[in-house]
């Protein structure tokens, strides 16, 4: 057996997908164990890759950008002390045992970078090879092709790259002039993928308004003594235990059955640059309103840094979306997180007047409301228990 | 007008019983076709129309085509059914010589209405001379018009176009769909002309060019597709012969990408010269070479499973417009 071994993209949770984004180690560089080998961008979100056990990087057989899938090769390596000799002759032995199968270019060496899937269409030393309807496009408006980013396999130049430079689109005569072309990025993908899935759904929202004033006037009490508990914290922790008590919303939709969970797996939507992530606070309702600030503030903080995991995002069994923190205060209905029924939506908190009742006599005050709604998927689920749910969190943070 | 959920060879009886009720000079022979034909396409065309116009033939492909391009040269309108495609070839020289160029080699002057039944393709094991697709070689002897329907609608409404059509028509049914159902028009005019594709799905990623027995498998592909993000456009051509190369160019412009599948074997198969004129006609809107995807190069096996390895399966077709889509 060759002493050369095949470094793949590890298994990672759900992810099919995995951009390279950049190597670590450099060809011929040492590793230790649990050292960073390269990282790349996921379906969910972008994570650097280590190594399980030391070694030396023979060869990088991925190019950045390329796009692969969970298992694919990207590299060779040996074991840690292996001699220059031994990895030369091996690499040697490799080469000329090249596969000759059919229809394989000959003149592409065994080592040349392997773009996996898309080969046909990755660059090639002389530069991008250009389809017919590319060349002609080209021509046709002027557009200078190395000045174009590809979006296509293999980051390919597209007929509608050309268009998209020129200024027009496929759609001919009333297309929009000047536009800046943005590639999705994986996670672009995968949320218009899960959003579409999502919209397919028959999803209701119910809404709810709730009189916040008890809970600011218990974290001033709060704070005073040293305890953090952040609004969402609160409500995140409430309606947790009502997901428990209640049983019925903290579920996943399968085609053949409903799968209703004990335990609560909470995800909190985390606006982020590249887009939406939800990262799941796993066993939520082992922690009181200030374990679930602290794990909510953490999570949120990975988010935005980029240092979430994979398995940081997967299996949520409920979601808060909280649009509120940015702005819109009226609704804050949102599409689901299948398999998730149910997701609670917190638009922001405002200062809203309510009649009160005061000794007998009603009475116009101003008061601090929130109206969060609460997403279902209708398969799964009746209007009636999501009623309940809400009833349940007005009377509890009412009377905190 | 009312429709009816009918088989794809009843479909076609019925558009043979409505043309012989308005038209006196059609009469159709083959081989059972006084019993009910060995599909069940003439089923009681006997009982109605006598057997001077439903004439039962032995073992004799050579004279019933023979007897077909003397007799439509002379202003009949004959239909021969031929049982099994296989065996026409033994009429090979009536058909592909005298029906396709008698026309031409009198000048124009005498219409030539034939419609030779030319069932093609597998059925379940029904073996090596009993499958073949053999429709590639009426598209390679200029004078003939080829059709080959993918649903009972078009059976009908090809029949009817192919039995009003002056020039020879081969109707190639398909016996793999012979009993497949589907809603038929009972308008005694509903007509599919021939030589107009249909799109039957409409999609942007790519155009998968079919016909006959693929159209349903690549409908299917294509639905499992869309759920990856490949849109796939699916045409039916239906003709072979005229070729409708306005849909197919226009498609194939728009979505950049084309594949053609069929079930005839892919070697010099329908799929290379549809590939061919894609290329020569329209190079420059292409992002990828033409594919193909047709029956392996092997005499069909017997046995079923074997023979179902050698055509074109749902997954095959998806995997090879993955595979075009990543180009």
């Amino acid at each position: 057996m060759s002493i050369l071994k095949e470094l793949k993209i590890p298994h990672m949770g759900s992810v099919e997908n995995a951009k390279l984004l950049s190597w670590v180690v450099r060809e011929g560089e040492t590793y230790a164990d649990g050292d960073i080998l390269y990282e790349v961008e996921t379906d969910k979100t972008a994570t650097e890759i280590e190594a399980d056990g030391p070694g030396i990087l023979v060869r990088q057989l991925a190019e950045p950008d390329a796009p692969m899938k969970v298992g694919d090769l990207v590299g060779l390596w040996a074991a840690a002390g292996t001699s220059q000799g031994d990895i030369a002759a091996a690499l040697a032995a490799r080469d000329s045992a090249a596969p000759a199968e059919a229809g394989a270019p000959a003149a592409v060496a065994a080592d040349a970078p392997v773009a996996p899937a898309a080969a046909a269409a990755a660059p090639t030393e002389e530069g991008q090879r250009l389809s017919p309807l590319v060349r002609r496009l080209a021509a046709e408006h002027g557009v200078d092709l190395t000045t174009l980013a590809g979006t296509g396999p293999g980051g390919r130049i597209t007929g509608d790259d050309v268009l998209a430079a020129a200024g027009k689109s496929d759609g001919g005569a009333g297309a929009p002039g000047d536009c800046e072309t943005i590639a999705h990025s994986l996670r672009r993908q995968t949320i218009a993928r899960r959003m579409t899935e999502a919209a397919a759904i028959p999803t209701l929202t119910a809404d709810m308004e709730i009189d916040l004033g008890g809970l600011f006037a218990r974290r001033a009490a709060d704070k005073a003594a040293g305890r953090s508990i952040s609004v969402l914290g609160q409500i995140a922790h409430t309606a947790v235990e009502i997901l428990v008590e209640q049983g019925l919303l903290n579920a996943h939709w399968t085609d053949s059955a409903l799968l209703r969970f004990k335990s609560v797996h909470l995800g909190v939507a985390v606006e982020t640059d590249d887009g939406l992530v939800v990262p799941v606070i796993r066993d939520a309702q082992s922690l009181d309103a200030e374990g679930l600030t602290a794990a909510i503030a953490e999570l949120a903080e990975k988010a935005r840094s980029g240092a979430l995991k994979p398995a940081d995002l997967e299996g949520g069994t409920f979601t808060i979306s909280n649009p509120g923190s940015l702005g819109p205060t009226i609704r804050a209905e949102a599409l689901l997180n299948p398999p998730q029924i149910a997701l609670l939506g917190l638009p922001g908190i405002v200062r809203a007047p309510r009649a009160v009742e005061r000794d007998g006599a009603w009475a116009v005050e101003v008061r601090q409301v929130v109206r969060p709604s609460l997403s279902f998927d209708h398969r799964a689920v009746d209007g009636g228990p999501v009623i309940a749910f809400l009833n349940l969190l007005k009377e509890r943070l009412e009377q905190l | 007008m009312s429709h009816e959920m009918m088989g794809y060879n009843a479909a076609m009886g019925l558009a043979l019983v409505e043309e012989m009720r308005r038209d006196d000079s059609i009469f159709i022979l083959g081989q059972g076709v006084a019993t009910g034909g060995w599909f069940g396409a003439e089923k009681g065309l006997a009982s109605e129309f006598g057997t001077d116009r439903v004439i039962d033939c032995g073992i004799s492909e050579a004279f019933e085509a023979g007897l077909a391009a003397g007799a439509s040269i002379a202003g009949m309108k004959p239909v021969v059914n031929m049982g099994f495609g296989d065996f026409a070839l033994i009429a090979g020289d009536e058909i592909y010589h005298k029906l396709a160029k008698w026309r031409y080699m009198h000048g124009l002057d005498v219409p030539m209405h034939a419609v030779i039944i030319f069932p093609i393709g597998t059925m379940g094991g029904a073996g090596p001379e009993h499958s073949s697709c053999t429709e590639v070689l009426g598209m390679h002897f200029p004078g003939l018009k080829v059709v080959v329907p993918s649903n009972a609608e078009d059976a009908k409404g090809l029949m009817k176009a192919a039995l009003r059509e002056p020039n020879p028509v081969l109707f190639h049914s398909v016996q793999g769909l012979g009993w497949s159902r589907g809603d038929v028009p009972l308008d005694p005019e509903f007509i599919v002309p021939i030589g107009k594709a249909a799109i039957k799905r409409p999609g942007t990623s790519l155009s998968i060019i079919t016909y006959g027995s693929m159209v349903p498998r690549s409908l299917e592909a294509a639905e499992a597709l869309a759920g990856e993000g490949i849109d796939a456009e699916v045409i039916d051509l239906r003709s072979l012969v005229p070729l409708d190369w306005d849909c197919v160019l226009s498609s194939v412009s728009r979505t950049h990408r084309a594949m053609v599948v069929h079930e005839a074997a892919k070697t010099a198969g329908p799929g290379a010269e549809i590939a061919a004129q894609i290329q020569e006609r329209i190079f420059f809107d292409l992002e990828a070479p033409v594919m193909r995807l047709g029956a392996r190069d092997f005499p069909l096996a017997q046995h079923a499973d074997l023979e179902a390895l050698a055509i074109p399966s749902v997954d095959a077709i998806a995997a090879m417009a993955r595979e075009l889509a990543a180009i």
